[in-house]
């Protein structure tokens, strides 16, 4: 694909990495993804557990709300795989350097609302780091092809939430979009695996 | 140059209303007036002439197969922002105050820029003017989340509230006319809501919520929990439900929500639970004569945390001094409060409050009459004999007011005897004994605690055990 020649033209011309260094770190960092992507839906159980109905239905599925400065990875799968793999990086670097100070923000709320939840605080504090941790390598894979990253976030979940509700709400649309993001950097570094095979 | 077709008759005029906008300085809309004439087909040209700025003259060219007619038409082209858009506007109806947040829409430009913001309160029916706010910032060349908050002076329930925002970029090389951008479209808070918000009340109580919602709009159901209840209708835009003896929540309250159609979720949340227990088993003692620790025992839990929680506050009377105390679910009830120079008879009373109600306990104490000595520390045994054992033992704290009683444990592996000693007491010291009537060569274990002389209260804990062999005869 022409992307892909390009990327690793600009690769070779602007990293000292090789190519076998970069399909090395493409393939660390989708272990990651592997990682992150159960414990986004373990996260996303165990907070709905600890808010109570409806949140703890199976059938809550509330429309989904834009979580200001996250950007929403519901771009339909067809356009999504129709970017290139440097656009595909740069949604997943917004996302995962924007998402642990929204998780931050909803583990403060929770230990204000959930006093005694502390296997859930726990697993927020987890998923900002490991968050951190696959934003650092995504950033890592751009700079090595060559892609320029996106700029650095203002994350945070605006105001003290004006509710209790309203604080359960926002944190359960984080964790839901903390799952999302996890299942689509998973697909995405499962691509670019395919692409750069050791 | 971009070509235009417009129809137009009888002999061409000049375009009127000539205008030529640019929302983001990189793209220039022209637009203009095809004059009333304009029936027959007329092709308009438009060539910008670049000057050295750019401040140009935009030229339009009417012609038609056989007319060709070249107007000059300077325009001084305006930077007008694109309408912005407001993210969310929510309300904390508790503390009166409006959370608004919008786009900047940074990206738009390539460089940073100085931008102001408008922001515009209206209230009532009528759309009045509560306040016009300006609010600047510098765009960064991405897009950025912007917040602010405004609190009314009257509760935001009373009325319907209104806000919208405008811009205006305040690019210093641009020539050109710079205007505010148009209002964004008028917002009003997330107008659905259920009430009341965040309510605690006692287990048992009936409570009767709320949905408001916007006209148009219409509740599929209502739950308590995950109870549905039936739906009391109060007007167009609002239903209600009676809740009856509502028990214990659990940390994060009940939610309380409406379904709205079609799958719109919105909710409050109730907080059930007790008011605090009076405080059982209140005891003060001092450990070391320098701090008066209370200890007790809170009671029938409140099933409340956090901001809900029971705090305490203990104080000693005559008022001397409140000790505001801050005490969390998971640590022990306790609180430390200093002794005073000269001062026997302490009156604490200890102050149970949360959201629900009010209890407390007192205690009088005579401090000599509550001494609970730490466990005796750096205990060692030596002996130069063979009937004798020489004991040492370290004790934190000031008792040079005191006597102390020690009680010495001597066993071996056919007898135990219990040895009581008295002493003075001393600062933060060491305390020596010696023990006789040992058997040559035989080997003990020690071991020693010690309490108030003259007023007995409890005993230390033993110190650890040390074992000694004596001396042969």
């Amino acid at each position: 694909p022409v992307d892909h020649a390009n990327l690793l033209s600009s690769a070779s011309s602007s990293s000292s990495l090789s190519q076998q260094e970069v399909a090395t770190k493409i393939k660390q960092t989708h272990r990651l993804t592997v990682l992150l992507k159960h414990c986004s839906e373990q996260l996303l159980a165990e907070y709905v557990r600890h808010q109570g109905e409806p949140f703890s239905s199976p059938d809550f599925q509330p429309p989904a709300v834009a979580v200001p400065g996250l950007p929403s990875p519901s771009v339909p799968p067809e356009p999504w795989q129709a970017l290139s793999d440097g656009k595909r990086l740069w949604h997943l670097v917004a996302a995962y350097t924007t998402l642990p100070g929204l998780l931050g923000s909803v583990l403060r709320q929770q230990a204000e609302l959930n006093p005694l939840a502390s296997e859930l605080h726990r697993q927020l504090e987890a998923a900002a780091r490991q968050c951190r941790g696959l934003a650092g390598n995504l950033e890592g894979i751009m700079g090595a092809l060559g892609v320029p990253g996106p700029p650095p976030p203002s994350s945070s979940l605006g105001g003290p939430p004006p509710s209790a509700f309203l604080a359960k709400m926002s944190g359960y649309h984080v964790c839901r979009l903390h799952r999302d993001w996890a299942m689509r950097s998973h697909e995405a570094l499962g691509l670019l695996r395919t692409k750069y095979p050791l | 140059c971009n070509y235009v077709d417009v129809a137009v008759s009888g002999f061409p005029e000049a375009p009127g209303n000539w205008k030529c906008i640019t929302h983001d300085l990189n793209r220039m809309i022209c637009s203009w007036d095809a004059t009333s004439s304009a029936n027959r087909g007329l092709t308009y040209k438009i060539c910008q002439f670049r000057a050295a700025a750019i401040k140009t003259p935009v030229s339009a060219v009417a012609g038609n197969d056989f007319e060709c007619m070249l107007f000059f038409l300077v325009s001084f082209q305006a930077l007008i922002p694109l309408t912005p858009q407001i993210l969310n506007l929510s309300a904390d109806f508790s503390t009166y105050t409006l959370y608004l947040t919008w786009n900047d829409s940074g990206s738009v430009f390539q460089h940073e820029l100085d931008a102001s913001w408008q922001i515009q309160i209206l209230y009532k029916e009528t759309m009045e003017t509560v306040t016009l706010i300006n609010y600047d910032s510098k765009l960064t060349g991405k897009d950025s989340i912007l917040f602010w908050n405004w609190t009314s002076d009257i509760p935001l329930e009373c009325t319907s509230y209104y806000v919208k925002i405008r811009c205006y970029i305040n690019e210093l090389y641009f020539t050109g006319r710079k205007e505010w951008s148009e209002w964004s479209p008028v917002r009003t808070p997330n107008s659905v809501m259920v009430f009341p918000q965040d309510k605690v009340v006692l287990v048992g109580s009936n409570v009767t919520f709320c949905c408001l919602y916007n006209e148009g709009k219409s509740v599929k159901f209502m739950k308590y929990g995950s109870e549905s209840y039936p739906l009391l209708r109060l007007s167009k835009w609002s239903s209600a439900i009676k809740v009856q003896n509502v028990s214990a929540s659990v940390p994060s309250g009940t939610n309380v929500w409406c379904s709205l159609v079609p799958d719109d979720v919105e909710g409050t949340v109730l907080f059930v639970g007790y008011a605090p227990d009076t405080p059982q088993n209140l005891n003060c003692e001092t450990r070391t004569f320098i701090t008066i620790t209370c200890s007790w025992n809170p009671g029938r839990p409140t099933a409340l945390y956090s901001k809900r929680r029971t705090k305490y506050i203990l104080f000693e009377s005559p008022k001397y001094m409140e000790l505001p105390l801050k005490t969390t679910p998971t640590s022990k009830h306790a609180c430390d409060f200093p002794v005073h120079a000269n001062q026997k008879i302490y009156n604490f009373t200890l102050s149970a409050s949360n959201p629900l109600g009010q209890a407390e306990s007192s205690l009088l104490i005579d401090v000599n009459q509550r001494v609970h000595l730490e466990t005796p520390d750096k205990f060692t045994v030596s002996t130069n004999s063979s009937t004798h054992a020489h004991l040492s033992w370290y004790i934190p704290g000031n008792f040079i007011k005191i006597r102390l009683l020690c009680q010495i444990e001597i066993s071996n592996s056919n007898s135990e005897r219990q040895l009581n000693v008295s002493m003075a007491g001393a600062e933060n010291s060491n305390y020596r004994a010696w023990v006789d009537a040992l058997h040559p060569y035989g080997t003990y274990t020690f071991r020693v605690r010690c309490s108030a002389s003259e007023y007995f209260w409890k005993w230390s804990k033993w110190s650890e055990g040390k074992k000694l062999t004596t001396l042969e005869a």
